[in-house]
């Protein structure tokens, strides 16, 4: 109906509309009821013109006459505006006085007055008919009396009603719509102090909008509104902490790669130079990892992760392909890097490009932390209703105590180890949380080494057991 | 031979040059993607390395114009050399026409690697001899030869061990295996995959050529030894 909902348009329609056509009807009514009292009024005074003719009936010799004085007749049929007929006759037919063609009553009349009404002359008239007993010696003589008068009279009040009537609704209904403008707006007052109070805030200001002042309609979008501002605040805080994290993270391989270079470039000795060299790009390495790490936890992370596809993977395939393009690194670094994974399809639902960044950090670290010589193995397999996926190996293995904290950002179990960046387990995390999945630390085969295992919701191949 | 590198960071340019001219090539360097659309115009390349974020013309858009024109300048192979790592940028790349695509920071000897690679396919296309070691495998004539003499391999071993060289340093499935043996009769299992594997170690002992088992994965040949 309209282009686009306006508060104020709906509640003036709504408002209005029905104001509007009750006044009307009240209207009609108070019409009707005003006509009425009027059409009552008008017809007493007939039926006194008829009295007044009663009273003037005379009984004689069996007959009936009538003493109506020329002043007294005069008086009774003019008036101002209307014309006055009337006729009296008695019982058996006889006309005493009157017009004898006036329309006869309709029903058969008695002592009661009754209305009806009639042409006359090519006027509409209003006629009053009753009987009358005009001799005291015999009850049983009746005389008839019809009067009639136009309806001039009539007509002019009825007129002066419908427009007083009609005219006062109207300044009713104009004064409804305009109180329920102005009212409508008024009420809405408040949401406009609201958008202004948000449009001059500088993106910056994140504190809460004023709650108390604002009426209880609008409170639940002003506490809304807040609880996003408290979010942002908490996510802008946590990744400013993150930036400036990662940033105390790249100096620490700049540095190193800025020394190494300054003394590759005052090395005299050829094979001294080489070594320095050599730091270079160990240096370089590492700022390289981290900042493809950085990337790996920005895209892993809710915000980007929301936007993520998810299908149906099979984790075994999954893990044996990525197992798969981590084994030349392990030779490189003298481990024995494994797999062992179910051959049929477990599916669970999850990014692809996700799972394997997350599967890549957990055998990365494995190969990191692992002394030469040792064995990691990547495994795949059905839990129950779930899809597990780990990563175990023979190295030092994690210290219960730290089990939790290995989770947080930037975090090196010790401060010699100086391999990796501390990113991988909240990268790892930050995946499974995007998945619903779990990861849990435990510790490897025989007491010995590290098993991280990442626990998905498994998606049924077959259909789902029917309940008895 | 002629090489365009197109990249807008003076130190990784100089880096690039200098590097690929120890490969004894001539190196053109272009620093936005005007300048590099301008010159692949007139100038027909054996190979050119792209970056994407350029000044002035997207390294796509460079890309894409190299390709529409066509013609011998046109059919350059294309390395794309870029800090841009995602699925979608790496999958656009290559449907634009780019041949190989490399993200930064990289390892020099994997670039020259396939730099080589891209040349030679550019000028002979996929060569038939591969050369491992002191093992020669010749794949038109279907036979390996030991410091020039012959091994005595069946059709299966040969199929295998070509399936091996060719993905030197990687994980090579036993279904890849069974997969490229299966056109000499039935689809063997993967118990008869372990024998034929055994046999292959036995057979190529002498030529000092590793085949590793990965536990639970596959097989693995060693990277070729360096020289």
């Amino acid at each position: 109906m309209f282009k686009e909902p306006s508060l104020r348009r709906q509640l003036v329609f709504w408002l209005v509309l029905p104001l509007s056509t009750a006044l009307i009807f009240s209207g009609l009514i108070a019409y009707r009821l005003a006509l009425d009292f009027v059409s009552k009024a008008y017809d007493r005074a007939l039926y006194d013109s008829a009295l007044d003719l009663s009273r003037r009936l005379l009984p004689r010799s069996g007959g009936l006459v009538i003493d109506l004085p020329p002043a007294a007749a005069d008086m009774l049929e003019n008036d101002e505006l209307d014309r006055v007929y009337y006729t009296v006759s008695s019982d058996r037919g006889d006309l005493v006085i009157g017009q004898r063609d006036l329309p006869p009553p309709p029903f058969d009349p008695d002592r009661r007055p009754r209305y009806y009404d009639g042409i006359y002359g090519d006027q509409p008239i209003r006629l009053v008919a009753l009987r009358f007993p005009y001799d005291p010696d015999d009850p049983q003589a009746m005389a008839l009396i019809v009067v009639a008068e136009t309806l001039q009279r009539r007509d002019l009040l009825r007129e002066d009603i419908l427009v007083a009537v009609a005219g006062s609704q109207l300044v009713l209904i104009v004064m409804v719509s305009l109180a329920t403008y102005l009212g409508v707006g008024h009420g809405l007052l408040p949401l406009g102090r609201l958008r202004r109070q948000i449009e001059i805030r500088s993106h910056r200001d994140l504190t809460p909008l004023d709650e108390p002042h604002t009426p209880v309609e609008v409170r639940p979008l002003v506490q809304a509104i807040n609880e996003l501002m408290m979010r942002l605040q908490r996510a802008i805080a946590a990744q400013q902490k993150f930036i400036a994290d990662a940033a105390h993270q790249l100096r620490t391989p700049l540095a190193g790669l800025k020394t190494h270079a300054e003394l590759a470039l005052r090395e005299q000795d050829l094979d001294g130079m080489r070594d320095r060299v050599r730091a270079l790009i160990l240096a370089t390495d590492r700022s390289a990892h981290l900042a493809h790490q950085l990337l790996a936890l920005a895209r892993a992370e809710p915000e980007a992760g929301a936007t993520a596809p998810m299908a149906p993977i099979d984790v075994n395939a999954l893990a044996r392909k990525v197992t798969s393009e981590w084994v030349p690194k392990a030779i490189d670094r003298g481990l024995d890097l494994g797999a062992a994974c179910g051959d049929s399809p477990l599916l669970i639902q999850g990014n692809a490009v996700l799972i394997r960044e997350m599967l890549g950090n957990l055998i990365d670290n494995a190969l990191r932390y692992t002394p030469a010589g040792g064995r990691v193995t990547v495994k795949a397999g059905p839990l129950d209703r779930s899809a597990v996926l780990s990563v175990e190996d023979d190295g030092p293995g994690i210290a219960e105590a730290d089990r939790v904290r290995v989770f947080e950002r930037f975090q090196r179990l010790n401060q010699i180890d100086t391999q990796g960046c501390g990113l991988g387990l909240s990268i790892v995390r930050e995946i499974a949380d995007l998945h619903a999945a779990t990861v849990d630390i435990f510790s490897g085969a025989n007491d010995r080494g590290t098993r991280v295992s990442v626990t998905f919701a498994a998606v049924s191949n077959e259909p789902p057991p029917r309940s008895a | 031979m002629r090489m365009l590198i197109v990249e807008d960071d003076p130190l990784l340019a100089d880096g690039l040059t200098r590097s690929l001219n120890q490969m004894g090539t001539v190196i053109d360097l272009a620093t936005d993607g005007a300048s590099a659309d301008h010159m692949l115009v007139s100038q027909t390349y054996d190979l050119v390395i792209l970056d994407l974020g350029l000044p002035k013309l997207g390294g796509f858009e460079v890309l894409a114009n190299l390709r529409r024109r066509g013609g011998s300048a046109g059919t350059a192979p294309v390395l794309i050399l870029t800090a841009r790592d995602s699925l979608e940028d790496r999958v656009k790349g290559l449907d634009l026409g780019a041949d190989d695509y490399l993200t930064k920071p990289f390892d020099l000897p994997e670039l020259e690697a396939r730099v080589r690679a891209l040349v030679r396919r550019g000028k002979f296309g996929t060569s038939p001899q591969i050369v491992y070691g002191r093992l020669r495998f010749d794949t038109i004539g279907r036979r390996a030869l030991l410091d020039g003499r012959p091994l005595e391999l069946s059709a299966r071993e040969l199929s295998m061990l070509e399936t091996l060289l060719l993905n030197a340093g990687r994980v090579v499935s036993k279904e890849q295996l069974a997969e490229q043996v299966k056109g000499w009769g039935e689809e063997p299992g993967p118990n008869a995959i372990e024998v034929y594997i055994h046999r292959l170690r036995k057979k190529l002992e002498s030529a000092q050529v590793t085949v590793r088992t990965v536990r639970g994965l596959g097989y693995l040949l060693d990277k070729p030894p360096a020289g």
